[in-house]
C-alpha cells in the first residue's frame, strides 16, 4: 500500500468522521435573571388575566 | 393563571404581512429589524403554507439558558422578555433560539451588535409600565392594558392566534374539526414541550 | 448562564422547519432584510436610515389624554374599519376595529400601516410648480390664479373639452359627487376615474344582463357559500381581509375553486386549481358550461322563470367541446370537467372576479360569460350565490355610482337630455345655462351623426393620451390641459407614447398626496404644478364599500403640512372660474370648504337609480356608532337602534331616508319582500325583444301584489294599477308624468314598495345583449397573440373611426406578428403590500421594506431557456418598443411562456432610476420599472378598458 492510499485512507476517516452527528440536543438551565425589575409582575394579575380574557373573545373569535 | 402562547393556523395564513407591519406600527420598529415574519414553505406550487413567525416565548426559553448575563426573564404569564440594559449584544441568544427570533439593530466591525431586540408579546420590558422610556427601549406594553399583542388582534383571516394557551387550543380545534384532517400546530412542542 | 446538563431531549422537528423556511422568493423579496436585519440597516442609504430611527413625536405619550377616532381604510373595498389614536392632533396608535362586521378587527399589511399618512415624511408638502426644470414652492393662491387663468385661455382658444378632469376612487362619495358637478358647470364630459381601468367591462357586461353593475352580495355573505370560483381574482393579496370570509365558508365545507394562468397566493388555499391561458376566459368558462349543459345540470326552472336568450347561448357553447377548449384554453377535460362538476353539485355557489378577466379587448364578453355560468346554475340572487365582483379602491364603487365616468351623469343617468334635466332640477340651475358652458359647436359622433358635446361620451381614462395626440378626434380640438387629481399614471399603458403625450400638454396639473411619477416621468421643463391634497383620514365623508354598504368616515387629524381635502381645492377651483354660485348653490361653504353633510344630502336628492337616496348622514353615522349590532354574516342589526336594517344600507336603499328602507343585501333576491331587501330583476331593456317577452315568469319577490313580471313603475303605470291616490298630494304635484327615477319626492318608490314591487320592474336577467358588439359572448384572441394559428378562427374587431370621440385600433394590430420576436405572453396584477400606482404604499417604510425591488416572475423553463439566473437584472422588451429593466424571480408560479410582472411600481423610466427629478424629500422610498411603460394597445369594445392582462414581450439578460 502506497503512502499516498494510506495517506487517503486516513483523509476519508476523518471526512467520515465529519458524518457522524448526535442526533440528541443539551438543554441547558438558565441562570437567575439579573436585570430590573418589571412593574408588569407585581400588577395585580388576577385583574389582568380577565380582562386579556375578554379582549381574547371579543378579537380572536370569528363572531 | 393564562399562559400566554402564539399559534399560526396555515390553513389561514395568506402571507399578508399584517402581522409584520402591526407589530412595525406599534412598536415603533425601526427598518431592517424584524421581530416578526412571514415564512412561504412551497412558494408557488401546490401545497404552499406560510407561516407568521416571531419569539414564541417558550417554555424553558433556550435564549435565556444561554445568556451570559441572564438578561432574560419570565413573566407569570408565560412572556419571556429581557433587560436591554443588561444586554451585550452576544449574539448567543440568536445561535439557541429555533426560531430565529433575536434581531441585533447595529451592525459594526468586530461584532459589536447593539441590544438585542426581539418580540415582547407586546408587553414592554422591564420598565414602568407605558412609560416613555419602556416605549423607546422595548415598544408598547399592551399587555399591561388588557390587550393582545396587535399583530394577531390584526391578523386579516385570524390566522395568528394569540392568548391564553387554552382558549388558542380551543379556537384551533374547533378549526381542526370544522375542516377535518391533522392539526399542525407548527413550533407548538419546540416552544412548549410536548403538552403543547 | 450555567452550563449545567439538565436533560437530554431529541431534536425538535422546529429546527429542521427553520432551516428550510428562508425560501428563495423570500429570500428576494426581503432582499437580505430576513436575514437578521443587522446587514441591512448599515448598508441602507441616508434617507432610509433617517426612517429607521425611531420618530418620538409620533409615539404615543404618557399621562396624556388619547381620543379614538374611527374611520375606515383607504386601500382596497373591502372597507375594514380603523381606529385612530390621536393624541394633541398627533396620531400616534392604531387598534383593530373588532366591532366592524366587515374586517372584525383584521387587517393587511396596508391596513395595519395607516397610522404612518399622520407622519407623511415623503409627502408633497406645498404646492410646487415646474420652472426652468427646477421645483419651486408657490403659495395655494398663486397656484390656483395661475392654473385657472392657463385654463380659461385654453377654454377660450380651444373649447371647455381641451381641459381634462381626471378623478379618483381615492375621493369620498361626497367628493366624487361634486367633481363629477364641477366637470358639468365647466362644461366638459372629459371626466374619467380609475373604474375604467379596473372594472369599466363588469359594470357594463353585469348591468347589461340583469339591471345593475355591481357586487350582488357581500363577502360576508360568502359565508354561505358552498362552492366559490375565483376568476382573475387574486383576493389573498388583493383584498386579504376578504379571506377571512371566504376561509370561513371552506371551513363550513363550501369547495373553492381558482381558475389564474398564475398559482397565486389564494390557488394556494383552492381545492381545484385550473391554469388556463391568458385571455381565454369565454373560452374556459363555455368549457365549463358545455359539460354543464351536456349533463343537464343547469337549473331548468330558475332558467324559465328568471333567465332569457339562453337558447342562443346553447348555440355558441356547443362549439366548445373539450377538446376545442383545451386547444384555445390549455386546460385539459378533466380539469375543467371536474370544476363544471363542483359548481353543479354544490349550490349555492358564488363567482368572484377581478382585474384579471375585466382588463381585455374582449373583457366585456367575459363578464358576461361569467354571468351566463351563474345563470345557468340558478345562482343569482341568492344568498350564498351571486356575482361578488371584488372592486379595487377603497371608494371606487362610489366614485363609479358617482359617474366621475366620461359617459354618465351621477347614477348611471347617462348623458341624454333628459339626464341632464333630471340632474339640472336636482341642483337646481337652469337646464339653459347648463347647456351653455358646453361648447355649442356639434362634432361627428360614434356613429357618424352629428351630436352635441354634452350628449357625446368624453374621452376615458385608458385613451387621454390619444385624446392629446390623435388627430381626428371628436371634439373641437385637442386635449391641452390635463388635471391628474388622485390618479396614478403608471397603472396606464403605453409608456413611451404617454411621455409624449405629457410634453405635448400646454398645462400638467397633478393633484395628490404624493408627486406620483406623473411628475417625473416626462421632460418637462415648464408648466407642470403640484398640489398637496389630504388623504381621507385628514377629512370625512361617506364611502362605499364592495358590497355596497355605505360608511361613514370622521376626521382622524388635520392635514398635513399645506394639504387641503379635495372638496375644498374643487371650490377653489370653481371660484377662480366663476362656477362655484352654482357648484354650491344648495350647499353651505366655510372657509372654502363646502359642507360634506350638506353634499350627501343633496345627492339623496337625485339618485334614485341606483338608490343612493335613503342613506341619509345621520343613518349612516348611526350605522357606524352601533356597527357591533350587525350580524357578520347576514348583515342585518340584530336590535339596537337600527334593528332589521343592513349594515351601511347596502344600496339600493330604496325612497327618502323617512322611508327606512334597510338597504339591499342581496340584490335580485326574491326570497325577501322589496321593503326588507328583496328584489328582482331589473326590467331595464324593454318588455319584449323581436316578440320575445323580457319580463319575469312566474317569479316575484316575497309579497308581491303583482304576481308575475312586470315593467318599470311610471306615473301613468301607477294609475292603472289604481294605486295612484296611495300618494299624498305634494308627491301627486311631483310625481305627475315622471318615472321611478325622475319622481325627485320618491312618491313613485315608495308606494310601488308599498305594494310589495320593485321600482324598477320584475324582468329576466338577459344573456342575448342586442347592443353589444358581440351580443353571445365569444372568445376573440387578443390582439398581442402568440398563437397565429388561431387568429383565422377567433379574429378581434374591426379598426373603428370613432369610439368614445377617437379612432380605436383592432384588426390592424393584430395583423401583424409579434410572436417571433417576443414569443412570451406578459401578465400583470397585484402585490399586497403595494396598491394602484403604489405611490403612497412605495412612500411608506414599513410597506416599502418588505417590497424592495420591481420584479418579473419567469418559470425556470423560460430562464433557462434565455440564460437568466434568479435575482439578475433583466430587460423587458416590449412589441411597442420600450424596454423595461427589473430583477428576475425564477418561480414554477407562472407556467412556461408566460411572465409575470406587479404593476404599482414607478419612478424609473426605462432603466433609469428618476429619483433626481422629484421635488426634494418626496421621493418614494423604493422605486421601479413601471410594468405599464411596456404595456401594449387594445381596449375593450365597450367601455376602452385597456388590455394589460395579455400582451407579449421578449426577455433578455443585462
Amino acid at each position: 500500500m502506497s503512502k499516498l492510499n494510506v495517506l487517503l485512507m486516513g483523509l476519508v476517516v476523518v471526512v467520515l468522521a465529519g458524518c457522524n452527528q448526535s442526533s440528541s440536543v443539551t438543554v441547558h438551565k438558565p441562570g437567575v435573571y439579573k436585570g430590573a425589575s418589571d412593574p408588569l409582575l407585581s400588577a395585580n394579575t388576577e385583574e389582568r388575566a380577565t380582562a386579556l380574557s375578554e379582549r381574547f373573545t371579543m378579537g380572536q373569535l370569528d363572531r | 393563571m393564562a399562559r400566554m402562547k402564539f399559534l399560526c393556523d396555515a390553513e389561514r395564513c395568506i402571507e399578508c404581512n399584517s402581522c409584520v407591519v402591526a407589530c412595525k406600527n406599534e412598536n415603533d420598529v425601526p427598518w431592517g429589524v424584524n421581530r416578526r415574519r412571514v415564512v412561504v414553505l412551497n412558494d408557488g406550487v401546490p401545497g404552499e403554507k406560510s407561516i407568521s413567525v416571531a419569539c414564541m416565548h417558550c417554555t424553558d426559553a433556550p435564549c435565556a439558558a444561554v445568556c451570559p448575563v441572564d438578561c432574560f426573564y419570565t413573566t407569570d404569564e408565560g412572556i419571556v422578555l429581557h433587560d436591554k440594559d443588561l444586554c451585550i449584544g452576544c449574539g448567543y441568544c440568536f445561535y439557541a433560539c429555533p426560531f430565529g427570533a433575536p434581531q441585533y439593530p447595529e451592525q459594526a466591525a468586530f461584532g459589536v451588535r447593539g441590544k438585542m431586540d426581539k418580540c415582547t408579546f407586546c408587553a414592554g420590558g422591564p420598565a414602568k409600565n407605558n412609560s416613555d422610556a419602556e416605549y423607546a427601549k422595548y415598544g408598547s406594553n399592551r399587555i399591561a392594558q388588557g390587550k393582545l399583542p396587535l399583530c394577531a388582534e390584526m391578523c386579516a383571516t385570524k390566522a395568528l392566534v394569540a392568548g391564553d394557551g387554552d382558549m388558542v387550543a380551543d379556537i384551533y380545534r374547533e378549526r381542526v374539526l370544522k375542516r377535518g384532517g391533522r392539526p399542525q400546530t407548527w413550533g407548538w412542542e419546540t416552544a412548549y414541550g410536548a403538552q403543547g | 448562564m450555567k452550563l449545567i446538563k439538565k436533560q437530554r431531549v431529541s431534536q425538535g422537528s422546529g429546527q429542521q422547519m427553520h432551516s428550510d423556511a428562508i425560501d428563495r422568493r423570500t429570500f428576494l423579496r426581503r432582499s437580505g432584510v430576513a436575514l437578521g436585519g443587522a446587514a441591512v440597516a448599515s448598508s441602507l442609504p441616508l434617507t432610509m436610515m433617517r426612517q429607521a430611527e425611531a420618530s418620538p413625536e409620533f409615539a404615543p405619550k404618557e399621562g396624556i389624554q388619547t381620543e379614538r377616532i374611527h374611520s375606515i381604510c383607504t386601500h382596497c373595498s373591502v372597507g375594514c374599519g380603523v381606529i385612530a389614536e390621536v393624541q394633541n392632533g398627533v396620531w400616534t396608535g392604531q387598534e383593530p376595529d373588532f366591532e366592524s362586521p366587515f374586517n372584525l378587527g383584521g387587517h393587511c399589511s396596508k391596513g395595519a400601516s395607516v397610522r404612518e399618512h399622520g407622519m407623511g415624511e415623503h409627502r408633497l408638502k406645498y404646492p410646487m410648480k415646474l420652472t426652468g426644470g427646477k421645483w419651486k414652492r408657490i403659495s395655494w393662491d398663486e397656484a390656483i390664479n395661475e392654473i385657472g387663468d392657463q385654463m380659461l385661455k385654453v377654454r377660450e382658444e380651444s373649447g371647455p373639452d381641451s381641459v381634462y378632469w381626471m378623478g379618483s376612487a381615492k375621493f369620498s362619495n361626497e367628493q366624487a359627487y361634486l367633481f363629477r358637478k364641477l366637470a358639468a358647470m365647466w362644461g366638459t364630459n372629459n371626466v374619467d376615474h380609475q373604474a375604467r381601468i379596473c372594472h369599466s367591462t363588469t359594470v357594463a357586461g353585469v348591468a347589461n344582463t340583469w339591471g345593475y353593475g355591481a357586487m350582488t352580495n357581500s363577502y360576508n355573505d360568502m359565508h354561505n357559500s358552498k362552492a366559490m370560483i375565483f376568476i382573475g381574482s387574486n383576493a389573498a393579496e388583493a383584498h386579504p381581509v376578504a379571506m377571512q370570509h371566504i376561509l370561513r365558508a371552506k371551513e363550513n365545507g363550501s369547495k373553492m375553486i381558482v381558475c389564474d394562468p398564475r398559482f397565486t397566493r389564494t390557488a394556494a388555499h383552492a381545492d381545484h386549481f385550473v391554469r388556463f391561458r391568458p385571455g381565454t376566459d369565454v373560452a374556459l368558462v363555455w368549457g365549463m358550461l358545455w359539460h354543464i349543459f351536456e349533463n343537464g345540470w343547469e337549473d331548468k326552472e330558475y332558467i324559465s322563470q328568471r333567465v332569457w336568450g339562453l337558447d342562443r347561448v346553447r348555440e355558441e357553447v356547443k362549439k366548445w367541446n373539450p377538446q376545442e377548449v383545451e386547444r384555445v384554453t390549455g386546460t385539459p377535460e378533466d380539469v375543467v370537467k371536474q370544476a363544471a362538476q363542483i359548481l353543479a353539485e354544490n349550490r349555492p355557489g358564488t363567482i368572484v372576479w377581478c382585474m384579471g378577466g375585466t382588463q381585455h379587448t374582449i373583457g366585456n364578453n367575459n363578464t358576461r360569460a361569467y354571468c351566463v355560468l351563474q345563470l345557468a346554475l340558478g345562482n343569482i340572487g341568492k344568498s350564498g350565490g351571486g356575482a361578488n365582483i371584488f372592486r379595487g379602491h377603497d371608494n371606487v364603487q362610489g366614485a363609479t355610482d358617482f359617474c366621475v365616468l366620461s359617459h354618465s351623469l351621477p347614477g348611471y343617468y347617462g348623458l341624454s337630455n333628459g339626464a341632464w334635466g333630471h340632474w339640472s332640477r336636482v341642483w337646481d340651475l337652469d337646464p339653459e345655462w347648463v347647456k351653455g358652458q358646453f361648447s355649442q359647436e356639434e362634432v361627428e359622433g360614434d356613429g357618424g351623426k352629428p351630436v352635441h358635446p354634452m350628449n357625446y361620451k368624453g374621452i376615458p381614462v385608458s385613451r387621454w393620451i390619444d385624446g392629446v395626440l390623435e388627430e381626428n378626434i371628436g371634439q373641437k380640438d385637442n386635449i391641452r390641459v390635463q388635471v391628474l387629481w388622485g390618479h396614478a399614471v403608471n397603472s396606464q399603458t403605453r409608456g413611451p407614447e404617454m411621455k409624449k403625450a405629457m410634453e405635448k400638454l400646454d398645462m400638467l396639473v397633478i393633484i395628490d398626496p404624493h408627486p406620483t411619477h406623473a411628475a417625473v416621468m416626462n421632460d418637462r421643463k415648464e408648466g407642470t404644478y403640484l398640489l398637496p391634497a389630504a388623504t381621507q383620514f385628514e377629512t370625512y365623508g361617506s364611502v362605499t364599500a364592495s358590497n355596497r354598504s355605505l360608511q361613514w368616515r370622521d376626521k382622524v387629524i388635520e392635514p398635513v403640512w399645506e394639504s387641503l381635502p379635495d372638496h375644498t381645492i374643487m371650490y377653489k377651483f370653481a371660484k377662480k372660474l366663476g362656477i362655484a354660485d352654482q357648484l354650491c348653490k344648495h350647499i353651505k361653504v366655510n372657509n372654502d370648504e363646502p359642507l360634506v353633510e350638506d353634499i350627501t344630502l343633496e345627492f339623496n336628492k337625485g339618485m334614485w337609480t341606483i338608490g343612493y337616496t335613503g342613506q341619509s348622514p345621520d343613518r349612516i353615522k348611526s350605522h357606524m356608532a352601533n356597527r357591533k349590532t350587525f350580524n357578520t354574516t347576514t348583515l342585518k342589526a340584530e336590535g339596537g337602534p337600527n334593528d332589521g336594517e343592513y349594515f351601511g344600507m347596502p344600496w339600493p336603499c330604496w325612497g327618502t331616508a323617512e322611508m327606512k328602507h334597510p338597504g339591499t343585501p342581496v340584490l335580485y333576491d326574491p326570497s325577501k319582500p322589496v321593503a326588507e331587501g328583496g328584489l328582482t330583476f331589473r326590467a331595464r331593456f324593454g318588455v319584449e325583444h323581436d316578440g320575445e317577452n323580457l319580463l319575469a315568469e312566474g317569479s316575484y319577490s316575497d309579497g308581491s301584489e303583482i304576481r308575475d313580471g312586470y315593467p318599470e313603475f311610471k306615473a301613468d303605470v301607477l294609475k292603472q294599477l289604481g294605486w295612484w291616490d296611495d300618494l299624498t298630494d305634494d308627491e301627486k304635484t311631483a310625481a305627475e308624468g315622471k318615472n321611478w327615477k325622475t319622481d325627485l319626492s320618491g312618491g313613485i318608490q315608495r308606494v310601488a314598495i308599498k305594494h310589495g314591487c320593485a321600482p324598477f320592474g320584475n324582468a329576466k336577467a338577459r344573456t342575448f345583449v342586442w347592443t353589444f358588439p358581440d351580443p353571445i359572448p365569444v372568445h376573440r384572441e387578443p390582439l398581442y397573440t402568440p398563437r397565429r394559428d388561431l387568429v383565422t378562427d377567433y379574429p378581434t374587431y374591426e379598426d373603428r373611426k370613432r369610439f368614445y370621440r377617437l379612432p380605436t385600433r383592432y384588426a390592424s394590430i393584430q395583423a401583424n406578428d409579434f410572436s417571433k420576436d417576443f414569443p412570451i405572453i406578459w401578465t400583470s396584477g397585484r402585490l399586497v403590500e403595494y396598491e394602484g400606482g403604489g405611490e403612497e404604499q412605495r412612500s411608506n417604510p414599513w410597506l416599502a421594506e418588505l417590497q424592495q425591488d420591481m420584479f418579473v416572475e419567469i418559470n425556470p423553463a423560460d430562464a433557462n431557456d434565455n440564460g437568466i439566473r434568479d435575482g439578475q437584472m433583466v430587460w423587458i422588451d416590449s412589441p411597442e418598443g420600450a424596454k423595461l429593466k427589473m430583477k428576475a424571480m425564477v418561480t414554477r408560479r407562472v407556467a412556461p411562456g408566460v411572465v409575470f410582472t406587479p404593476f404599482h411600481f414607478g419612478g424609473w423610466y426605462q432603466g433609469e432610476d428618476l429619483l433626481a427629478k422629484y421635488p426634494e424629500g418626496t421621493a418614494p422610498l423604493v422605486r421601479g420599472e413601471a410594468c405599464n411603460t411596456g404595456l401594449t394597445y387594445g381596449y375593450d369594445s365597450v367601455t376602452q378598458m385597456q388590455e394589460t392582462k395579455v400582451s407579449l414581450c421578449r426577455i433578455r439578460a443585462t
